[in-house]
């Protein structure tokens, strides 16, 4: 085969498996507003540029070894694997409840432990903060943190991920400060 | 998986031979640094798997072949071409196996991070970070407490071998114009100073058509890996 | 594509997916073992599978997966022994932290067994039944012939599926070829398994009659989780028909000694394991599945007023109409049964505040802050409620 088809063909295999990720770093001190929300990341980061404007994409080491994702979805959509049909007058425990739930539910084969549940204030409303542990089947531990509140039509959600070597601890401070900057519009 | 196997296509394809993607070299550490210095060699963590039509299954006689060949290869070529003394294996408890294995399956995530971040999935990212400072933190202390070295050379392979019939597939698909992909073989190996944890230096090798299954691509593959590491004279032993 | 190119394509590709389907129907070997004997790896195939078991099994103590208790494995292993005398020491069982009833065995004599399905089989008899079936896997190799056969069938249904789309007949089509030989292989081995250990059960001196039981649970769950059961894909043969066969098989057993069920022992020994696997359920959102279950005939009796407590959990989540009062008069019947835990408390007071009965719910909740742990942080969200409950009774 000649050069230019090797070439061709090497990128086109690239495009169809995702669509390529652009990084950014972080305006220091600007919110980065999405329809239905604001948040102020933490300088120094790098975020994902996406033509989604219904998620926000943060890493400074990687989004392997450490992410920041603030998720905005429907709420009606948000619990399909659990089939569980909320309003917007649900406690934030159920919410927190049936959260737990759905994530368990995706969570296959991975043996996932809740570690705490409490409530949290998020953008000044009831909201839940739950940290989960898990093992790769190498068995590296990751922890994650996920706040998440709900207004009449949304669930949202800030999620810290990253293996509990080293990683969490490094930068977990930065995602709580982040959170409390965290709006719904 | 497949991005990885994406990866390596794109970046290997053109030559067909292997290829190495080393991080940026830290300003602190130079061939002074490694000159005459003892290293803690870890074993490298290696698998080899058949590459059928359809799955890919571990083999385990390959796997121990694609080992031995790959520590045969790393020494003697450390042990020729640079003036690194390997101190191999130290006594250390069942629960610091345990932490070391944790530890060697950090070092898979930040080396292939590190790879994803170099190539093309990740736009942007060494423009913005040109200085990403990899670490494991502070927890292999204990390693420099048991083998009094500074130093540790982490390795972790995976090779992909096609098989005969994944071969017949690629060749009689491609001639209705369709590509699938094939094997791959990918080293990554890295020195971490074992009080901060810091990955002074990593690299990784890889090629879709070399396999750890011979020591002659072996060989290759291990020449690529170290090419960018500051050597030393292997004299000055 | 061109025409001839397209034919050709066809008639070779169908040729192929029938082969396929009558090889699937053909009868397998049943290796039969008359005196003792270690089962072995005895081709590189075999190895392998050997190998990527001990691996798999490997993967699963690093991540977590199992249930660790070392007295219950030992009751485990009696009687998957006591099945299989003349393979003593060949098979190792282990529990699975999964809700899902489910159970597996690998080609190398690890056998694992799903919390999901402790927690709502009843006595020994039952659970005997599924490791006889699961052991039976391991004595007849299913897993090495088992391979081979996906192997090739993988294989062409990748080629295939590329041809038939150049040749205009639809994909799907090659899929069904290379799926349904390797369903109709594994449907065979399991219907061997089941016939195979329900001969165990019967010469260990259990109670056959419990067998179908086991299946009758599982088609509770499916209803209960809306889970369609697909028949032609599906790797073991539909949950009715193997009720049916061990009912077909009771018929022509001669049972005239009393059999063993093993209740007591196996309520006894698994009675910590049950509870944790149904908390498991909840957590995971299978609510309508617990409910069928906590709704069942003998289900008081059997889990207590853990069961009760659980049951009016899973009203509460569920959230239809009529849940509430449902909830109430199942965590009455906890209380009542002399349950004093926490979680009681605040899933009444949670119960009650929905419901608007804000006086019940300051009773409860209160009472969920005298009890719990000073130390959890739960308590966060309960004291939130009272907090308001106590502003709106003072408005």
């Amino acid at each position: 085969m000649n050069k230019i088809y090797k070439i061709t063909l090497a990128f086109s295999l690239i495009a169809l498996t995702a669509c390529v990720p652009n990084w950014k770093p972080v305006e220091p001190a600007a919110y980065v507003k999405q329809d239905g929300f604001s948040i102020l990341l933490p300088e120094g980061w790098l975020k994902l540029e996406n033509p989604n404007n219904n998620s926000v994409v943060a890493s400074t080491d990687g989004p392997n070894l450490q992410s920041f994702v603030v998720i905005q979805k429907e709420l009606k959509d948000s619990f399909k694997t659990t089939k569980v049909e909320v309003d917007a007058n649900i406690l934030s425990y159920e919410l927190m409840e049936y959260f737990i739930a759905e994530f368990k539910a995706n969570s296959g084969d991975v043996v996932v432990e809740v570690e705490s549940k409490e409530a949290a204030e998020v953008s000044g409303q009831d909201g839940f903060r739950v940290v989960f542990t898990y093992k790769n089947q190498k068995g590296l531990r990751f922890k994650q943190i996920v706040y998440g509140c709900n207004n009449a039509s949304k669930l949202y959600t800030l999620t810290y991920h990253a293996p509990v070597l080293y990683y969490f601890d490094k930068n977990v401070a930065e995602f709580e400060n982040s959170t409390k900057t965290f709006q719904i519009l | 998986m497949i991005r990885t196997i994406t990866l390596v296509i794109a970046l290997v394809f053109i030559q067909g031979c292997a290829q190495s993607v080393g991080l940026q070299k830290q300003t602190s550490f130079s061939s002074d640094d490694l000159e005459s210095s003892r290293l803690l060699y870890l074993d490298p963590d290696v698998t080899v798997k058949e590459l059928g039509i359809a799955n890919a299954e571990e083999v385990p006689e390959w796997t121990e072949e694609g080992t031995k060949n790959l520590q045969q290869q790393m020494e003697s070529f450390l042990n020729e071409n640079t003036s690194l003394q390997l101190v191999k294996s130290t006594d250390i408890s069942p629960e610091q196996k345990v932490l070391l294995e944790e530890y060697l399956a950090l070092y898979f995530v930040v080396a292939q991070q590190h790879l994803e971040l170099q190539g093309p999935y990740n736009l942007g990212w060494t423009k913005a970070k040109p200085e990403n400072q990899f670490s494991l933190g502070p927890g292999l202390k204990f390693l420099k407490d048991e083998s009094g070295l500074d130093i540790a050379l982490m390795t972790v392979a995976e090779d992909l071998v096609s098989s005969g019939g994944r071969v017949a597939t690629q060749i009689g698909l491609a001639l209705l114009g369709v590509g699938i992909p094939g094997g791959y073989c990918i080293v990554h190996s890295g020195i971490v100073d074992l009080e901060t944890g810091e990955v002074q230096w990593t690299n990784t090798a890889m090629s879709g058509t070399h396999t750890l299954r011979e020591a002659e691509s072996t060989t290759a593959m291990v020449e690529q890996l170290f090419k960018e590491l500051p050597l030393g004279n292997a004299d000055s032993k | 594509m061109n025409a001839p190119f397209q034919s050709w394509a066809k008639l070779i590709t169908c040729t192929f997916i029938f082969l396929y389907a009558l090889l699937a129907g053909c009868t397998s070997n049943v290796t039969s073992y008359t005196a003792g004997s270690l089962i072995e790896p005895e081709s590189d195939g075999e190895n392998r599978l050997w190998s990527l078991s001990e691996k798999f099994d490997e993967g699963l103590v690093k991540s977590d997966s199992l249930y660790q208790d070392e007295e219950l494995e030992a009751y485990l292993k009696s009687i998957i022994d006591k099945l299989f005398p003349e393979f003593e020491g060949s098979m190792q069982v282990r529990i699975l932290k999964a809700p899902v009833l489910n159970a597996m065995a690998l080609p190398n004599g690890s056998i694992y067994v799903n919390s999901g399905l402790l927690a709502v089989i009843e006595n020994e008899a039952q659970l005997a039944t599924i490791l006889a079936h699961e052991g039976e896997h391991f004595v007849q190799k299913h897993g090495a012939k088992r391979r081979e056969y996906v192997i090739q069938a993988a294989g062409w249904g990748m080629v295939s599926g590329v041809l038939l789309a150049g040749a205009g007949i639809p994909a799907e089509l090659a899929t069904l070829g290379a799926i349904s030989s390797i369903s109709g292989y594994s449907r065979e081995a399991e219907a061997e398994a089941d016939n195979l250990g329900y001969l165990r059960l019967k010469r260990a001196g259990y109670d056959v009659y419990e067998a179908p039981k086991v299946f009758r649970y599982m088609i509770r769950e499916v209803e209960a989780e809306e889970i369609k059961q697909p028949y032609f894909f599906a790797s073991h043969p539909k949950l009715e028909r193997r009720v049916e066969n061990f009912e077909n098989l009771n018929k022509e057993a001669e049972t005239a000694v009393k059999q063993e069920r093993g209740e007591k022992q196996y309520l006894d020994k698994l009675s910590s394991l049950r509870k944790i696997a149904l908390k498991s359920k909840l957590e995971r959102g299978q609510y309508k599945a617990l409910i069928a279950l906590l709704t069942a005939e003998g289900a008081e009796e059997s889990y207590g007023e853990t069961g009760a407590f659980l049951l009016g959990e899973a009203y509460r989540l569920r959230g239809k109409e009529g849940d509430q009062e449902l909830a109430r008069a199942s965590l009455l019947a906890a209380q009542e049964a002399g349950l004093n835990s926490a979680e009681m408390y605040k899933s009444i007071g949670l119960n009650e505040y929905k419901s608007g009965n804000n006086n019940e719910a300051m009773s409860a909740f209160s009472r969920y802050l005298d009890v719990a742990d000073k130390a959890d942080r739960e308590r966060s969200f309960i004291s939130m409620y009272m907090e308001k409950l106590k502003r709106e009774q003072d408005e």
